[in-house]
């Protein structure tokens, strides 16, 4: 345990050991567990009467483009939180369904099914009550499923890029069975929150008054429902229909941006519905679709009343055969799942803590520009209420694992403007996605992303959980960043454990 | 819309096309003319009738959702100047040449076969009824403008290829102007490897299917192959290659005349160095997406086997074959052309001299002969591939079984420069013994009394007739049944026929023989193997000849059996290498055996956004 650990009062002891708070401290501990890359935190708060109350927000890992992200740490740190807490936490929050930040409850689902738990958290797309969203959320894993085979199938063919979009599908749907000893599938992770715990899901989006477990509310927090938006909102509501959306995508994205540009003078053009219209003469022989009609036609001739209903089947064959679209697709479908988020304002005796999940633009702008528009230009002013919570924040959870496109630069702006330095805490994995560019650091796309996290280090005391090494099982497994944890100062403290680093406050 | 006449159909319709691409202009015989055979062709154009290798143009741009008016070529204006004049602007012209260059590859394959091609059929257990799949392809369907995309690929599932169009690059685009349209199928090479892929699919239907790093790749640098040697049949390109390289056509760059020497000094045109148009693919594509030359060469220093093994990207590791089929193919032809150079040199002629006409001529005709020679033992070892899971080994053992089959003696080393140009580059068969011929070949069967195969019929050079068809399937079934062991099946296992043909071919002694080409195919799913679906299977040669022997009337038997066999030890060799491979690829277990297949889509996508080509 922390070095700073005093004796425990004994009325904690079942409870796991619990801490005192030094001068300037309210009584708050974040742990973030190092698991490689993905989530999972343990927040404790200390009630009157110094007992620890625990919150578990994400539990999960996913090996991503590299294959290095899972280092097998997190069966042992599920263990190990489910000892310290005396296997009894008040609420256990999964900001969204992606495998690096649910694997853990699929994995060891065991343990977590035999912890006593208040209350789980959702957001408002897991909801089985709402049949817009349940739909939604079905579409979205087969959409996923058949992305993540359609990318698979290019085995050592695909680009860089394709095989980053299939580690985004897999991390859509997770391991599907009998993949691996240490396989999980989102499928049961998803299951044991809504079924396994014996408590049913809360859902919520932005602007939902939480409903907070009686411990939690009687230690003294509160919480605000940041994001996600809600389903009605219109930046997404657009992106319901997403098989639909490969389709309406082609005809913009395949096309260069602008759309229309024809390689011919448009004498040549023929709407496809003239094609076969003229019976004296159309403008395509009945013959040119024998491949389409049904039963096969092999030497007879082929009637225009016969090659009419087929030609849509070739032309749908060919809108749906564009492989940029499925890519497009799936950058899409990462983004939003990424932006189900749910995004949580902690408020604990003064203190303000910060999740945001892997809350992504349209997440973000929802609430900072108080808008339902997606707005791309980083124009306009904040949110009234936006800048106020931003710049009193005393920690955040940096976003999606420290990648650029999950903490906006307005944001970070917003919390450095003060110039009070808060606490930060990434839980990131290096050299998992992306690549950094060696001669241009605008261009790198590696996560966690190096300008984020120096402007976030000017701003705040930052931690990453790669920086410490931990040993599991008695195997030591490196630092990918080491690096010193910040000093201490008034009211804010790090301290490294076998497994974990602890942010008290 | 049948032609009317008094006169006989032609044998040949000529129709204009480009050599190369467009941005080789008219100069050297860049624009030229096909002579493809004749056929009743509708607007498209379409093939109004065909035996089984029907080819359809259908114009539709998916990214538009647009149509363009299809060319007649049966129009008189447009017959009466050997089709439509090459023209980037006129969408007859791009459907005209898709069309020409489309049939002229089918020819290519069906005269170096000796028998008609058909497209791909689905997958069909023995039992199945007869009749057309949905998945069949009947007549392949060409699409000049698929899509707005650096990008042309064949799709089984639209039962054809797809041509994209792209805006050329803002800066480095060699002869392009910046951000001009580049159309994929106005480039002779492209049209040529994606016909390839469907000429292939539809005579090894499993070779799509990715169950070692050598299979796609061997889609790839086949098709390359048949590009690259069609370029030595366009006799005014070569003959001016030949005077410029001085008949060393492996040079990379054409020698500029003699006035032009100091050229480059003075910063004009005519002193930029012209690249080797006959060695390089797709010319156009490769410098409108900023590569700055072809999208890939025939020629490149030789790899061993250890970076073989660490080349996983398909185009790149085929290209490693690619580059030692040129490699042998250069020094058959160096060596027939020695003789003429010796002559010329006899008389007075010199090493630096520019080549005198009637040499360059000659020296053209041994390319075109070498040329065609080589795409013909490419072609024909196909069928002496292994019906699954073929490697780059197996590809030079079915090339010198194919070559002594058809030539014994092989006075000239063609196998010996085969031979020793894939040695240079570590392709080994995985259990060959030796480097020598008779280990590298596939051993014939020395079954004594030699296996007979009875009842089997004869059809025609047009194929068989349905009832031959049936007659010969029942045959082939009951040769199988008695011998499951002999031909390394697995007697547990439910085997398919996928296709069965016969092939008439003239040795090159004269003699004519007939053949049965057999693939036979076993399946395991993921249930059956509890981790990834097995394919095995057998190529069965059955002849009426063996070496030396002068054919026995109705005596055919069993001339080869190249397995790759289920099960057994290699079987589980095999499989273990598979499942290594395909978790490696991250392909889940417990998959279809569809999921195997090479998506070519994405395969041949260019990348636009950091210049790296996948085309």
């Amino acid at each position: 345990m922390a070095t700073s650990t005093r004796k425990p009062k004994p009325q904690d002891a079942a409870a796991g050991a619990a801490w005192v708070p030094v001068a300037g401290e309210t009584g708050i501990r974040v742990r973030m567990y190092r698991v490689g890359f993905g989530d999972f935190f343990l927040i404790s708060l200390l009630d009157d009467n110094g007992a620890p109350q625990h919150i578990v927000i994400d539990c999960g890992v996913f090996k991503g483009t590299s294959q290095t992200g899972d280092i097998h740490s997190i069966e042992a740190a599920v263990a190990h939180m489910a000892k310290a807490t005396g296997g009894r936490v008040a609420l256990i929050v999964m900001t969204h369904r992606h495998a690096d930040h649910i694997a853990g409850f699929a994995r060891c689902a065991d343990l977590f099914a035999a912890m006593r738990v208040d209350a789980v958290w959702m957001p408002v797309w897991e909801s089985e009550y709402d049949a817009q969203a349940l739909a939604f959320q079905a579409q979205l894993t087969q959409v996923a499923l058949d992305l993540r085979q359609h990318f698979s199938a290019l085995g050592a063919a695909a680009s860089p890029e394709e095989n980053t979009a299939r580690k985004y599908m897999e991390n859509a749907t997770g391991e599907l069975a009998a993949a691996a000893a240490a396989a999980g599938s989102n499928a049961k992770a998803l299951d044991l929150l809504k079924n396994g715990l014996g408590v049913k899901p809360d859902y919520y989006q932005r602007g939902d008054k939480a409903k907070l477990p009686q411990a939690l509310a009687d230690a003294g927090l509160r919480c605000q429902v940041l994001g996600p938006p809600p389903i009605t909102a219109a930046d997404l509501m657009k992106l319901m229909d997403l098989t639909k959306g490969v389709g309406q995508y082609l005809g913009k994205d395949a096309a260069g941006g602008n759309g229309t540009r024809a390689p011919f003078a448009p004498k040549w053009d023929v709407e496809p519905a003239d094609v076969l219209k003229d019976d004296e003469k159309p403008v395509y022989p009945d013959l040119a679709f024998r491949e389409w009609v049904w039963p096969r036609k092999s030497w007879q001739d082929v009637t225009l009343d016969e090659a009419r209903p087929v030609r849509q089947t070739m032309e749908d064959k060919l809108k749906r055969w564009n492989p940029a679209t499925a890519l497009l697709a799936a950058k899409k479908l990462n983004a939003f799942l990424n932006n189900q988020s749910l995004v949580l304002l902690f408020t604990f005796k003064g203190k303000k803590l910060l999740f945001v999940g892997d809350a992504q633009a349209g997440n973000w702008e929802h609430w900072l520009f108080d808008t339902d528009q997606p707005d791309k230009k980083a124009s306009g002013r904040l949110a009234k209420s936006a800048e106020q919570i931003l710049s009193s924040i005393d920690f955040y959870k940096v976003g999606h694992h420290g990648s650029s496109n999950a903490t906006p630069k307005r944001a970070v702006a917003a919390m450095a403007a003060t110039g009070r330095k808060f606490a930060a805490m990434c839980s990131t994995e290096a050299d998992v996605y992306g690549t950094e560019d060696p001669d241009d650091p605008a261009k790198g796309t590696e996560v966690p992303r190096g300008p984020l996290l120096d402007a976030l280090g000017a701003a705040a005391a930052l931690v990453r959980s790669d920086q410490i090494a931990i040993k599991v099982d008695g195997k030591k497994i490196d630092a990918q960043a080491p690096k010193a944890l910040p000093a201490a100062a008034p009211g804010r403290r790090f301290d490294k454990g076998e497994l974990w680093i602890d942010c008290y406050l | 819309m049948a032609v009317k006449s008094d006169s006989l159909p032609p044998a040949r319709r000529p129709l204009r096309v480009f050599a190369f691409d467009p941005s080789r202009g008219r100069l050297l015989g860049n624009e030229m003319k096909l002579n493809v055979r004749y056929r009743s062709l509708v607007p498209g154009p379409t093939d109004r009738f065909g035996p089984h290798d029907r080819i359809a143009v259908v114009d539709y741009d998916a990214s538009r959702d647009k149509y363009y008016r299809p060319v007649n070529l049966d129009d008189p204006f447009v017959l009466i100047s050997d089709g439509v004049a090459p023209s980037e602007s006129d969408p007859r012209f791009h459907q005209q040449m898709v069309y020409a260059v489309a049939s002229d590859t089918i020819e290519q394959f069906e005269s170096a076969l000796g028998r008609r091609i058909h497209w791909r059929r689905a997958e069909r257990p023995l039992d199945a009824e007869k009749g057309w799949r949905p998945d069949d392809i009947l007549g392949l369907v060409l699409y000049p403008h698929a899509m707005r995309q650096a990008n042309a690929f064949y799709s089984p599932d639209a039962h054809g290829v797809l041509f994209g169009y792209f805006s050329a690059g803002d800066a480095e685009v060699g002869y392009n102007v910046p951000g001009q349209t580049v159309f994929t199928c106005l480039s002779h090479d492209i049209i040529v490897h994606e016909m390839t892929h469907a000429i292939l699919d539809g005579m090894r239907s499993h070779f799509m299917e990715q169950t070692n790093p050598d299979v796609a790749a061997f889609h790839e640098a086949f098709a390359d192959l048949v590009a690259l040697f069609r370029h030595f049949t366009h006799r005014v390109v070569l003959l001016d290659a030949i005077q410029r390289t001085g008949g060393r056509l492996y040079a990379s760059a054409l020698k500029g005349d003699s006035l032009a020497d100091q050229a480059q000094q003075a910063w004009l045109a005519a002193g930029d160095t012209q690249r080797n148009p006959l060695i390089e693919i797709a010319g156009q594509f490769g410098e409108a997406t900023g590569m700055r030359t072809g999208l890939r060469s025939a020629i490149g220093k030789p790899k061993t086997m250890q970076e073989l093994r660490n080349t996983a990207e398909c185009h790149e590791r085929g290209s490693i074959l690619v580059a030692a089929v040129f490699d042998a193919f250069f020094t058959v032809y160096i060596q027939r052309t020695a003789r003429l150079f010796r002559i010329y040199r006899a008389a007075g002629g010199g090493d630096r001299e520019d080549l005198p006409a009637p040499l360059a001529e000659a020296v053209s005709d041994e390319a075109t002969r070498t040329a065609q020679e080589f795409f013909r033992s490419c072609v024909r070892a196909i069928d002496y591939l292994p019906p699954v899971d073929v490697t780059f080994g197996d590809f030079l053992r079915a090339v010198l079984s194919a070559e002594k089959e058809f030539d014994p003696v092989d006075a000239e080393g063609v196998r010996r420069a085969w031979m020793e140009a894939f040695r240079r580059r570590g392709i080994l068969p995985q259990d060959a013994l030796s480097f020598s011929e008779e280990a590298l070949c596939w051993l014939p069967r020395a079954d004594d009394p030699p296996l007979q195969v009875n009842g089997l019929a004869f059809g025609g050079p047009l194929g068989f007739n349905y009832e031959q068809q049936r007659a010969t399937a029942q045959a082939l079934r009951t040769f199988i049944d008695a011998n499951m062991e002999t031909l390394h099946l697995d007697p547990k296992v439910a085997y398919r026929i996928p296709s069965f043909h016969q092939v008439y071919r003239v040795a090159k002694n004269g003699s004519l023989r007939w053949e049965l080409v057999v693939e036979v195919v076993q399946t395991l799913e993921a249930s059956a193997t509890g981790r990834y679906p097995r394919r095995g299977g057998t190529t069965l040669m059955i002849s009426t000849h063996g070496t030396g022997s002068d054919g026995e009337k109705d005596a055919v038997f069993l001339r080869y059996a190249v397995a790759k066999p289920l099960s057994g030890e290699e079987g589980e060799r095999r499989a273990e290498r598979q499942d290594a491979f395909l978790t490696e690829l991250g392909i889940r277990p417990g998959c279809e055996i569809g999921a195997l297949r090479v998506n070519f889509a994405l395969v041949h996508q260019a990348d636009s956004g950091d210049g790296h080509e996948h085309a």
